[in-house]
């Protein structure tokens, strides 16, 4: 059963496993588009904006959203994690490591 | 709120009531990350200890009574900390509910208002979307699960994010597959930092009975340390010996020995209880 209250957290390269999931994704903010915005996380997402985000390049952002068939995120919810030379990048992708490995306390499905 | 640990010699002393909005976390005694602890030193269970944890924990760990203390992996949680996205915010004349989400799950989080206590008009209040560091107590209300919080600050740093689940997962590594084994410890470098270490590429020198260690339960090694290390005759150890000698409940001593019956690294002797190493 897909647990609909969790979302997991992802990387560019598992898109494709998660298409029409609910996800979460941290990247950096490398263009902005009007209505569409490109997100570097381990290689270029397609981040289909709402009203409400805002992104400013050269940041990093936490991206909540939907994974579309043409594997673009549909954005339900961004934070801003603040200018790109203050966050770990590292980091976040060590955790989206673990939390695929040692998912059992992380996501259920 | 008094927390019977397994040793009925000890008195656990919990710091005031959880229903204090500005309660500072209790006391902390925890060897959660205590892995170079000697083999059959004091390990201070049934004490208050401050676990990392993530949200699907403490809405999938156990309560084997009502009103016990809850358990995640196996072991007594008492103080937690965790971090969370606000969902939504309720006030209410005597507490204030957030509804938390870290990817992983939704809680709820109760902060008690403290009347007395002096607002502070420069300090940041949570908004919605924001991120959240609580430490605080799983409490269960009508089979409703909610978290008491002693206390709670906005995260600006947002590698607290990142930092808070990777240690989660290595206290829960920790709990259900052990330390670094004893020995090994120095090789690896010691500290947190060894947890990620590959058990079985750490052991792998030791011999077979090494890497099917690995696998098994803190307390599983625990028991094999002390029958492979202590004075025995050819007899070996009764579970009760060595239930005294671990300080821990003969139960535990029983499951571990289970364990370590079935993968063939100890064997049992002039009964079903008295238990030796199996050296080959």
């Amino acid at each position: 059963m897909a647990d609909t209250l969790s979302t997991p957290r992802i990387l560019a390269p598992h898109l494709d496993a998660f298409q029409n999931r609910t996800i979460r994704l941290i990247g950096r903010v490398t263009q902005l588009r009007g209505e569409t915005a490109s997100i570097d996380a381990q290689g270029t997402v397609t981040a289909i904006l709402n009203r409400d985000a805002h992104l400013s390049v050269g940041h990093a952002v936490e991206i909540v959203g939907k994974v579309q068939g043409d594997l673009s995120v549909r954005v339900l919810q961004s934070t801003d994690f603040g200018a790109e030379r203050d966050f770990d990048f590292a980091a976040a992708e060590a955790l989206v490591d673990a939390t695929h490995r040692y998912k059992e306390i992380f996501y259920s499905d | 709120m008094a927390n019977y640990g397994y040793q009925g010699a000890y008195s656990t002393t919990t710091y005031g009531n959880q229903n204090a909005a500005a309660e500072g976390g209790g006391f902390m005694n925890g060897s959660q990350s205590g892995s170079q602890d000697s083999p059959g030193g004091t390990k201070t269970y049934g004490k208050d200890t401050l676990r990392p944890v993530t949200i699907k924990q403490l809405i999938e760990a156990q309560q084997p009574h009502p009103d016990s203390e809850f358990k995640i992996d196996g072991t007594d949680v008492t103080q937690i900390t965790f971090v969370g996205q606000i969902n939504s915010i309720s006030s209410q004349a005597t507490n204030t509910t957030y509804k938390l989400d870290d990817g992983t799950g939704l809680i709820e989080v109760k902060q008690w208002i403290d009347a007395d206590a002096i607002s502070d008009p420069t300090k940041q209040l949570p908004k919605e979307g924001g991120y959240l560091r609580i430490w605080g107590r799983i409490k269960a209300f009508n089979n409703k699960r909610h978290i008491a919080v002693h206390v709670l600050r906005p995260i600006t740093n947002f590698n607290e994010i990142s930092c808070h689940l990777l240690e989660a997962t290595a206290v829960h590594l920790y709990f259900t597959r052990g330390g670094p084994p004893t020995g090994e410890v120095k090789a690896e470098g010691g500290g947190d930092g060894g947890m990620f270490v590959d058990n079985n590429g750490g052991a792998a020198g030791g011999g077979s009975n090494a890497s099917k260690l690995s696998k098994m339960s803190p307390i599983a090694r625990k028991v094999y340390e002390l029958l492979k290390t202590s004075q025995q005759s050819n007899e070996g150890l009764h579970v009760n010996v060595i239930a005294q000698q671990l300080h821990v409940p003969a139960n535990d001593v029983y499951k571990a020995g289970d364990q370590l019956l079935g993968d063939g690294v100890i064997f049992t002797t002039v009964d079903d209880e008295t238990w030796a190493v199996l050296e080959y």
